[in-house]
């Protein structure tokens, strides 16, 4: 909704509206609306008539979801753990971060800050649980981050969110947990209306005047079916008498290295130096756990509130850090920097176990520079260096299929390796073993293969026999010599393809150039067509 | 700058035939030797590898000492537009004959551009099976624009990985500047880089060697006289760094990886360029007299 819409001046009253059963009901209301007493959920013909000069505009849930999922990437730069809390919230677990800002107060106030900058009204609060961090966040008088307390409405843009940080044992636990939620009102315990209200109508306004209650008798008052029902349960949530996990946006991973900036970045040089940093600092970690990255993603966070993610994959885990820099360095060069970058994060998305090799004087060093050429060449031009494995099929465009493997890897370094070795092994002379080929036939395969045969006209003396001139890309060739047929029928256990068997001739032309064709269909049962498969030396 | 190729091979030969052996000419010549490292006849001989030649004394002796420079760029193009099969093949015997070396233990990689596998198809394993590369011995790699093939023929020779890396290339891309840069891959690297030029172009490249390559009507074999035989090449070294041009037609016998000079056309003039079969001349006086 930012991007198509203005908002509305902050001064008059506005409201978004979404239809229910009973008509438009406000979904969110901003400061001004709230002063003349209007609430979420109420009518809008009550509004209207209260507040005759209301602005609405229909509620967009997606729009919100997408801005606050938008939001959640950025906040990405406090902590990898991020997750929504639809409609309006987002959790952070901030555990063993808050000294990178310098200190709890500096991080929110500066979380804050630059939430305001960016036009949202937020506030934060932070707790050992996620059940006391979104109470804190949302019914704390105390809040430092908001000018005026008060109820939880706000614009559909607007998000309160609440970080979560389960410190060390010993911090807040005398102070913050018992203390900061003993005033809340019972709202605060994420518990839907009907039980709050059946709280408050029994003159339990508080989350202190619960606590003072057996909990045997919550517990049979409150044994509710879903979770905002259970009451108890959610009491222990919010006290860390039971776990409740974080299910973050990302998952996360194990290695990262993250640099905040004082300044934006915007020259290549100046993000180079910092990619240099950061990867060095991967690298150490990974090597130190003797693991390798196969997929990295960095993240560049704009100071705008933009991110940018630039994914890179490899073949073979490495942490060398000269290799994995030689495949960003290119992608940092591709990126718009905009008006600056203040964060970077490298994170290793996918990681192996790495073993450490030595290359003896027999065993060079071969195999590893090919991966790593085929790493760069795939970060870059999005292709892989293949090599062309046999397949038992006697379709020629299906007899082979490229497979990114390298050459020699899992043959006998003894006898496989190499031409060279067969030739004195063996002494086949380096001719290769054909699967289920002669090699008489084998002579006959072209050096190269269309993917899709091209049709010829062909003229032939008889009938079954080789052409004798064919016109192939509107040049008509006499053929001099020919060889063949070789027959390759269909495939019957493919017989849903319905192919027709396949007369091959290797030919070669007045002028010495040659060709393989092959003739589809028996003359007899149907018109035959020819077609040019390939090209030989 | 762009030098004719005439006038190209007139300095070679002037390179090779100068008489003056002042002592400044041979300060000259230490300085561009200086100049140009990866030189054939500078390179130091490895103690066990064999030297890369076509293993033809004819051929062989228009080449410089070492004969092709083990860590140097050579280009192959075809001599007419239909040829491009005949100088595949010729680079790939050329590559065969480099991989033979019992030390050499690297793979070939085969750098192919899109077009041309439209053009003239994709490579197939057991087709180059046919012509004695095993298919544990190469990989390839399909790059979509010619800048790109570029880059990556000359990271590929650069890595180390590689002892031989063969690209198909673009006249327009791979000029001067672009080929020395691959050249100089080629020597950091110790790999050798084949260039296969699409179309017979007359531009000029930092390669150590110029070959044209052209189909030849192959000589049967024995035992069936319609049949194909080995393939049959006209191949002419237009020019080389150190050595002297010449022309023969030659059959590739894959088996023992080996080239032949067809001996009822040893020591025949024939000149490439021409699109005729050189076996007979008389036929071809006739077919020109009959228009």
């Amino acid at each position: 909704m930012k991007a198509r819409k203005t908002p509305p001046p902050a001064k008059l009253p506005f409201a978004l509206v979404e239809t229910g059963v009973k008509g438009l009901r406000l979904v969110a209301v901003n400061a001004a609306a709230r002063g003349f007493g209007l609430t979420r959920g109420q009518r809008l013909a009550d509004a209207r008539a209260a507040v005759p000069d209301l602005l609405s505009e229909l509620h967009e849930p997606e729009a919100d979801m997408a801005s606050l999922l938008g939001l959640c990437r950025w906040l990405e730069r406090y902590s990898p753990w991020v997750s929504p809390d639809a409609p309006d919230g987002i959790l952070l677990d901030v555990t063993g971060i808050p000294h990178l800002f310098g200190g709890e107060a500096a991080m929110l106030a500066e979380m804050g800050a630059r939430l305001g900058r960016y036009g949202f009204t937020a506030r934060v609060g932070l707790a050992q649980t996620i059940g006391a961090a979104w109470a804190l966040a949302r019914y704390s008088p105390l809040s430092s981050y908001r000018r005026k307390p008060g109820p939880t409405d706000g614009l559909g843009a607007m998000s309160r969110q609440s970080s979560h940080g389960e410190m060390g044992p010993g911090f807040r636990r005398d102070d913050g947990l018992g203390e900061g939620l003993e005033g809340l009102p019972i709202e605060a315990l994420r518990i839907d209306g009907e039980s709050a209200r059946t709280l408050r109508r029994l003159g339990l306004k508080t989350i202190g005047s619960l606590l003072n209650i057996p909990r045997a008798s919550l517990a049979r008052r409150f044994r509710g079916e879903t979770i905002p029902e259970n009451v108890l349960l959610r009491l222990d949530e919010a006290l860390g008498n039971r776990d409740e996990p974080l299910n973050p946006l990302n998952p996360p991973s194990s290695f990262m290295a993250h640099r905040a900036l004082m300044e934006p970045v915007v020259t290549p040089e100046g993000l180079e130096a910092i990619l240099d940093s950061l990867v060095t600092a991967l690298a150490r970690d990974l090597e130190a756990k003797a693991q390798g990255v196969t997929r990295l993603i960095l993240k560049l966070f704009r100071s705008d509130g933009s991110r940018i993610a630039v994914p890179v994959g490899l073949s073979a885990p490495s942490h060398d850090p000269r290799h994995i820099l030689r495949l960003l360095k290119p992608k940092l060069e591709t990126i718009d920097a905009g008006l600056g970058i203040d964060a970077m994060t490298l994170e290793a998305r996918e990681t192996g176990a790495i073993a450490a090799r030595q290359y003896g004087f027999m065993e060079d060093a071969g195999g590893e520079g090919l991966d790593r050429l085929n790493d760069r060449v795939m970060n870059r031009h999005e292709t892989v260096i293949a090599s062309l494995q046999e397949v038992a099929s006697h379709i020629p465009e299906r007899a082979e299929i490229p497979q990114l493997r390298h050459p020699g890897e899992s043959r006998d370094p003894l006898n496989g390796n190499g031409k060279a070795n067969t030739r004195k092994s063996d002494g086949a002379q380096g001719v290769p073993a054909f699967a289920g080929m002669t090699e008489e036939k084998a002579k006959l395969r072209p050096l190269l293969i269309f993917d899709r045969p091209e049709p010829v006209s062909v003229i032939a003396a008889v009938p079954d026999g080789p052409p004798m001139r064919f016109t192939w890309r509107r040049v008509t060739r006499r053929v001099a010599k020919a060889q063949g047929p070789e027959r390759i029928a269909p495939e019957w256990w493919r017989l849903s393809e319905g192919g027709t068997p396949r007369d091959y001739y290797a030919i070669e032309d007045e002028r010495g150039r040659r060709y393989w064709l092959y003739r589809e269909g028996l003359y007899g049962e149907t018109q035959p067509r020819w077609f040019v498969h390939g090209l030989s030396p | 700058m762009r030098i004719e190729p005439a006038q190209q091979q007139r300095t070679a030969s002037l390179g090779v035939s100068a008489h003056e052996n002042g002592p400044l000419m041979a300060a000259l010549r230490r300085h561009i030797a200086r100049l140009e490292r990866s030189h054939p006849l500078l390179e130091k001989p490895h103690a066990r590898s064999r030297p890369w030649t076509l293993g033809l004394a004819e051929i062989d002796a228009h080449l410089a000492a070492q004969g092709l420079a083990r860590a140097g760029l050579h280009d192959i193009r075809p001599a007419a537009y239909g040829d491009m099969p005949a100088a595949m093949g010729f680079a790939l015997a050329l590559a065969l004959r480099r991989l033979a070396d019992p030390t050499e233990r690297r793979p070939l990689l085969w750098c192919r551009l899109a077009r041309e596998e439209r053009e003239y198809g994709r490579l197939y394993g057991h087709g180059l099976e046919a012509l004695g590369l095993a298919r544990s011995r190469f990989v390839t790699v399909t790059l979509r624009k010619p800048v790109h093939l570029l880059w990556t023929a000359e990271e590929a020779l650069k890595s180390g990985a590689l002892a031989l890396v063969l690209a198909d290339a673009d006249p327009k891309q791979a000029d001067l500047t672009a080929t020395r840069r691959l050249a100089l891959a080629a020597a950091a690297g110790k790999a050798a880089g084949l260039l296969v030029f699409a179309r017979p172009h007359g531009g000029a490249t930092a390669s150590h060697t110029r070959w044209a390559a052209a189909a030849v009507r192959s000589r049967s074999p024995p035992y069936d006289a319609e049949a194909p035989g080995a393939p049959l090449w006209t191949v002419q070294l237009i020019r080389a760094r150190g050595g002297r041009p010449g022309a023969w037609t030659v059959e590739w016998q894959h088996a023992p990886h080996r080239f032949a000079v067809v001996s009822g056309l040893r020591g025949g003039a024939f000149h490439p360029w021409t699109d005729e079969s050189p076996e007979n001349p008389a036929a071809r006086q006739a077919a020109l007299r009959a228009g």
